[in-house]
């Protein structure tokens, strides 16, 4: 036999892909049966089953019924029509595109959940006067599920064409005109259903940036009207489709011409109709709306500026003047001030480049793979106090405690133990046994004051060393940390048989320890289904099937060990701020996360994209999203060493309202929230970014004319950050970079805010996050934003705004002046030649007694090692720049010339 | 149920009794597209990506790929993509892959790929010359070179491999149905997948036992895939179970035939091991040129090794496994089924998706670009039959043979 090719009939073909098909089928399912499984067991573990079946039954269903539709389509039109050696092809090709529509269709499970039990707003659109819910909640989903229809209709007809033709067979069946009409009305609905999409539309560089404008809406000639032209268009084609159809599967002797002309005709009459409507459009536009902007779209830019003001709860911001004196106040009265006593300048942040860089930072991604520019205190605690090659700080957050009745702003940084997927494959994580068994949990919070440095320029630590030591009985606290940032995807075993956790490092040797098994984490390994099932979900198979260690009586599994992947596995429809802080509450270490509620779809409001900004970027990712509108409703908080996470409502927002009714068990009242909890309470960094640096910066323009004309942008003010040289080798390496403020935390003394501004909160020290804008295209300082923090004024924002017409510098400029300022560059100058690293830290903008100062501090280096000391103090007030070696010194240098 | 009268008489209609293969062709175009969308969608995704499906990671994935190729930053020039957010363009890309864009290309390995790939297929046309001398075929040797490349450019476009038809006809000047045509196909292919059984068995070797098992098994398990999808390719009168695996194997590659033709082969030593010989090396320039254009695709400079960990032996293995795929004719140009296959075996090496497919869509380019180059060559310096005449042909002789 010699080898010949052909070509194999189809049915040959049909079987090697079926096989393939099945066994991908089935593998894939094998594969995804255990995700479910994990997840019950997961949400059960932490006391939230009911939310898992509800949104399991959820998706049952409409997995079932759109799966059964589907298959329907593809199967009745190949049973009723195919050859019977076809039916189990149909059979086959039905199961598979059932299961595919059905689990993709399921996939919007959130959207019905939402449709069935949106709370409404309350408010109405100003076109069609329906509740801002029904665009939130039930238009996406009818959307959807639309569309999820007209795909069944078109396939029930693409498979009846396919079949009738394989067969020679006429295209006109019953079936045919049936299918045919109900995918004409599907379609037509969609088309009349956008109306409503006009107040969520895009109109790019119109005025108008979302939202129905005046072409849409008024006159006969508008698009509201050409939406229901072109439905009763759809409708009509419909029609004549139909009958087409139905004359094709009645008579057999007529010619297909004397069939098509007269609904053809229809046909072209409607499409004319349709274009002319079209044109119209087309010439209103050009002759009579463009020529006479902006003032024939006022109303609707002030429609859309308000709702995105709403949109952004940027409505209740409160504007106030800020002149700033033109006395100096004395070095005595400066040093009086409690915002300069507290004043953060051991910065409790660490500064990235934005994800994605910016084109300026271009060549420091090509030269350097950190994008860190800036974050001398993370180095330093790595430095100081990690002590143990397994253990990392992956970032240091700012947190405040009440200490001897004085509310007080301390660095905090959390020592974990990440794991292998974070870290890679270290000596000490390199066999499984260590890994999943020994190397559990990391050891104890690091904190030390940020308004405090020593002799050497070096941190003061309240909490330091390994097992920890506390200098204040305020911070003890449980060291385990079994949860933390750098604990991606891993799980760990506890509780295993013949073996205890490593638990710290002695003088010479090492602690063990059992977690204990009161904690309600964990899913017990207790029979060996359990063991498949996690065999199959982690992917170590000999380990889970085979290892003495897994002791069925007690062995717990614990998954999800990073706040935001755990918030994440139980609350999927939150935006989670990416930037979990741990602080310390009754003793325990616990996490802290910020959840929002968004949307895209309020109706007029412009859209942002909400997610990872540069400053405390996340050491895990959250997807970023698209919103037009958002609620700081939710605080979740996650104990470091159990596990238990608490999910706290803090808003009447009507998206958590509607998810409070959908899950009654998930969330806690804020009444309940705990005051140590309440007191920790951070405005999310992330929406605060896209609030401030994406819309206050254009919305704060009140009227459409000044809005239209973008007559006052501004832009988020700039500062000089990082290394200034490594030596003389080194100097001017570029590192040293312009680079936008994020919102950074401080303690404000209110009778330090400008006149006029009222905090009713005593003289209690206020936990702010404040952000300076500059003009756009210009450097001085035109508004300080400030977002208070604690109980009482949460969530209220100021916008300090200098008069248009008055010079107060912006902190670039306040940068060059310092210098340009002999003693600070004879000093650095000096450092450099000796072969140092410098660096430039931030720049701070304290508020004081109504006026305003600025703080830089300079950083030095060793070459040999990273060990960032805080060695000098730059003061910019009144035009005078003044330095020296602590902030005190620096501003009574003042009083000398 | 359907009645006479829905019958619609159509003169294109076919002969009662007659089969159409018209499925089966569309089917040939299609499966090929499945399968890149396979390796698009559910390989190549970030693994991080929340979902296989998740828009964010498929999104990562195809534009990492074109940072790789080096060609994200003129995209980024043609307004096709803009660079974090500035510019025009339908997708937002990351400043750091236009940063892996812009990194230097090796010119010299690229064009030490060009000659190695050109020379690999310059030396499979004089096998073939050789092959047709040996049959039989004493005058024309720019003719015997030419079919082979004619024969490759008809696979190129065509599924199912008209191209042995195209071969026969070239050389007989016929319908390519005289013995020694039809001897020439049969052992230009014998001597590929010689050349590829040898490359295997020093690359495993060389692996030794630890290495090889499960390269072997995954070969195994591979070849047993696409012949299962191929099966009625080895099976014209039927098929015994697609349970027998080494069997269906053994047919779908002639295995009868194969070792009739070795034994006969064997008494010529001389010949064979010379043909032998030149097979491996034909191969062995084949991987050297796909090692060579990933090493341009590289940047040392930049510490970006494409593959960095992999041994040249397991690449050479790698390559000569996928290539197994190609002797089975089904998809045009086996695309889809060869691309599939070596991104599977560098996953078996222990490279990652993202990079398995760089560099198989280079090699894949880079060898089809120089078929269809050769192609054009072959039809423009020797009168080669019509390519559709001969489409038609084989198109109806798989007709009968089905219907038989």
């Amino acid at each position: 036999m010699k080898p010949d090719a052909f070509i194999p009939a189809p049915r040959a073909l049909w079987r090697g892909a079926a096989l393939w098909g099945w066994f991908a089928y089935v593998v894939i399912a094998l594969l995804a049966i255990p995700h479910f499984i994990v997840q019950y067991w997961f949400n059960q573990s932490l006391g939230f089953r009911t939310l898992f079946w509800t949104n399991f039954t959820t998706q049952a269903v409409m997995f079932l019924a759109y799966g059964a539709l589907l298959f329907l389509a593809v199967w009745f039109p190949i049973r009723r029509y195919g050859p019977p050696s076809r039916f189990g092809g149909g059979t086959t090709l039905g199961i598979w595109l059932g299961t595919l529509g059905g689990w993709l269709y399921a996939g919007s499970y959130q959207q019905a959940l939402l449709a069935f039990n949106g709370v409404p707003f309350g408010r109405s659109d100003p076109v069609f006067g329906r509740d801002i819910g029904f665009y939130v909640y039930q238009l996406p989903f009818w959307q959807t599920t639309l569309r999820a229809l007209g795909i069944a209709a078109g396939g029930c007809l693409l498979f009846t064409v396919i079949v009738r033709y394989s067969k020679r067979q006429r295209l006109a069946t019953p079936l045919a005109v049936v299918v045919t009409a109900l995918l004409g009305l599907i379609i037509t609905l969609s088309t009349y259903l956008g109306r409503y999409e006009l107040l969520l539309r895009d109109n790019g560089d119109s005025g108008v940036r979302i939202g129905a404008e005046y072409l849409d809406l008024v006159g006969i000639v508008s698009r509201l009207n050409n939406v229901l032209v072109m439905s009763l268009v759809e409708a009509g084609l419909t029609v004549a489709a139909c009958v087409v159809l139905l004359r094709l599967s009645r008579d057999h002797g007529t010619s297909l011409r004397s069939v098509l002309r007269g609904p053809v005709r229809v046909a072209g009459g409607l499409l004319g109709v349709e274009l002319a409507f079209f044109l119209a459009l087309v010439i209103k536009d050009h002759v009579w709306v463009s020529p006479n902007e902006p003032l024939i779209q006022q109303e609707y830019i002030q429609r859309h500026m308000d709702a995105t003001l709403e949109g952004y709860r940027l409505d209740r911001v409160e504007v106030h003047d800020w002149e700033p004196p033109s006395t100096p106040l004395t070095p005595e009265q400066l040093l009086a001030s409690r915002t300069i006593q507290n004043a953060p300048y051991l910065s409790s942040w660490v500064s990235y480049l934005e994800e994605p860089p910016d084109v300026q930072h271009y060549q420091r991604i090509a030269l350097s793979e950190s994008q860190m520019v800036y974050g001398p205190l993370l180095q330093t605690y790595d430095q100081q106090q990690k002590l143990r090659p397994y253990y990392k700080f992956l970032s240091v957050d700012g947190v405040r405690y009440r200490v001897d009745g004085e509310k007080r702003m301390f660095a905090s940084a959390v020592r974990e133990l990440p794991s292998r997927a974070f870290v890679g494959p270290q000596e000490w994580l390199r066999y499984w046994g260590s890994a999943a068994l020994l190397f559990t949990h990391g050891m104890g919070l690091v904190m030390s004051p940020t308004n405090q440095i020593d002799e050497t320029g070096s941190p003061l630590y309240v909490s330091k060393n390994i097992p920890p030591d506390i200098t204040n009985p305020r911070f003890e606290h449980e060291p385990r940390i079994y949860f933390g940032e750098g604990l991606k995807d891993d799980y760990v075993l506890t509780n295993v048989r013949g073996l205890q956790e490593f638990d710290y490092a002695t003088e010479q040797f090492r602690e063990v320890i059992t977690y204990p098994e009161h904690h309600p984490d964990g899913i017990a390994v207790n029979s060996w289904f359990r063991r498949l099932v996690f065999a199959v979900y982690s992917r170590d198979v000999t380990a889970f099937l085979f290892s003495r260690y897994i002791d069925h009586s007690r062995t717990k599994v614990h998954i999800r060990r990073t706040p935001i992947a755990r918030a994440a596995g139980i609350a999927p429809f939150l935006f989670l701020d990416t930037n979990p802080y741990a602080f310390i509450s009754e003793g325990r270490v616990l996490w802290m996360m910020n959840g929002l509620t968004t949307t895209d779809r309020y109706p007029y409001s412009f859209r942002e994209m909400l997610g990872d900004k540069a400053d405390e970027r996340a050491v895990e990712r959250f997807p970023e999203r698209l919103v037009n509108y958002a609620e700081d409703a939710v605080k979740i908080t996650l104990d470091a060493e159990s596990g238990e996470i608490r999910f706290y409502q803090v808003t009447d927002d009507p998206i958590i309202s509607s998810w409070a009714r959908i899950y009654p068990d998930l969330f806690v009242p804020r009444t309940a929230m705990p005051a140590d909890v309440g007191n920790q309470l951070t405005y999310p960094l992330q929406w605060f970014h896209v609030q401030f640096d994406d819309i206050y910066k254009r919305y704060h323009q009140r009227h459409p004319l000044e809005f239209y004309n973008v007559e006052d942008l501004w832009d988020d003010a700039d500062e000089t950050i990082g290394s200034i040289g490594r030596g003389l080798s080194g100097f001017g390496t570029g590192d040293q970079m312009t680079f936008s403020y994020e919102g950074y935390h401080m303690l404000l003394d209110p009778a330090d805010l400008p006149a006029g501004v009222e905090v009713n909160e005593g003289d209690d020290l206020q936990f702010a996050l404040l952000m300076p804008f500059t003009p756009d295209g210009a450097r001085n300082l035109r508004s300080l934003i400030v977002a208070f923090q604690d109980p009482g004024q949460y969530g209220r924002l100021l916008s300090l705004q200098i008069p248009q017409g008055t010079f107060v510098p912006g902190p670039e400029q306040v940068d060059a002046y310092i210098d340009n300022d002999r003693p600070v560059h004879q000093q650095v100058t000096m450092w450099i030649r000796h072969g140092s690293e410098v660096i430039r830290g931030n720049t701070l903008l304290v508020p004081v007694g109504g006026d305003l100062l600025y703080v830089e501090t300079i950083w030095v280096n060793s070459l040999q090692n990273e060990l960032p000391q805080l060695k000098l103090f730059a003061i910019r007030y009144h035009d005078r720049i003044t330095s020296d070696v602590t902030l005190e010194e620096a501003i009574l240098r003042r009083s000398t010339r | 149920m359907t009645t006479p009268q829905d019958q619609l008489p159509r003169a294109s209609d076919a002969a009662p009794g007659t089969t159409s293969l018209r499925g089966s062709v569309a089917w040939g175009y299609v499966f090929g597209f499945l399968l890149m969308l396979f390796v698009f969608l559910i390989l190549l995704p970030d693994a991080d990506g929340p979902s296989p499906w998740d828009a964010v990671a498929f999104r990562k994935g195809i534009l990492e790929t074109f940072a790789n190729f080096r060609i994200l930053d003129e995209l980024a020039d043609m307004g096709i993509v803009r660079v974090a957010d500035i510019g025009e363009g339908f997708l937002n890309v990351d400043l750091d892959l236009i940063a892996v864009s812009n990194r230097k290309f090796g010119t010299a390995p690229f064009y030490l790929a060009l000659a190695f790939i050109s020379l690999s297929l310059m030396l499979r046309g004089i096998r073939q010359r050789m092959l047709a001398s040996h049959f039989g075929f004493g005058h024309g040797v720019k003719g015997q070179i030419s079919s082979y490349f004619f024969g490759r450019g008809m696979n190129l476009f065509f599924p199912f491999g008209p191209g042995d038809l195209a071969i026969a006809r070239t050389l007989d000047g016929g319908d390519g149905t005289g013995e020694a045509a039809v001897d020439v196909v049969f052992h230009n292919r014998l001597f590929e997948l010689l050349g590829i059984f040898v490359v295997l068995l020093i690359g495993l070797i060389y692996l030794g036992w630890g290495g090889a098992i499960t390269t072997v098994l995954w070969t195994l398990l591979l070849t047993i895939a696409v012949v299962s999808l191929t099966q009625p390719l080895g099976w014209p009168t039927g098929q015994p179970s697609r349970w027998k695996f080494l069997a269906n194997i053994s047919a779908a590659f002639n295995g009868p035939a194969l070792m009739a033709a070795l034994k006969r082969l064997l008494a010529s030593p001389v010949f064979l091991f010379g043909i032998l010989v030149l097979s491996v090396a034909v191969l062995m320039m084949e991987i050297i040129g796909y090692w060579w254009i990933k090493q341009a695709f590289s940047s040392p400079m930049d510490d970006y090794v494409l593959m960095k960990d992999l041994a040249f032996v397991n690449f050479a293995v790698v390559i000569a496994g996928a290539s197994i795929t190609r002797i089975l004719p089904y998809t045009f140009a086996s695309f889809g089924i060869y691309e599939t296959a070596s991104v599977v075996m560098f996953w078996v090496m222990g490279e990652g998706f993202l990079t398995g497919i760089t560099v198989t869509l280079l090699d894949s380019l880079l060898l089809n670009v120089f078929i269809f180059l050769f192609f054009i060559v072959a039809m423009r310096v020797n009168p080669c039959p019509s390519i559709l005449e001969t489409w038609r042909m084989f198109y109806q002789r798989s007709v009968k043979r089905v219907a038989a």
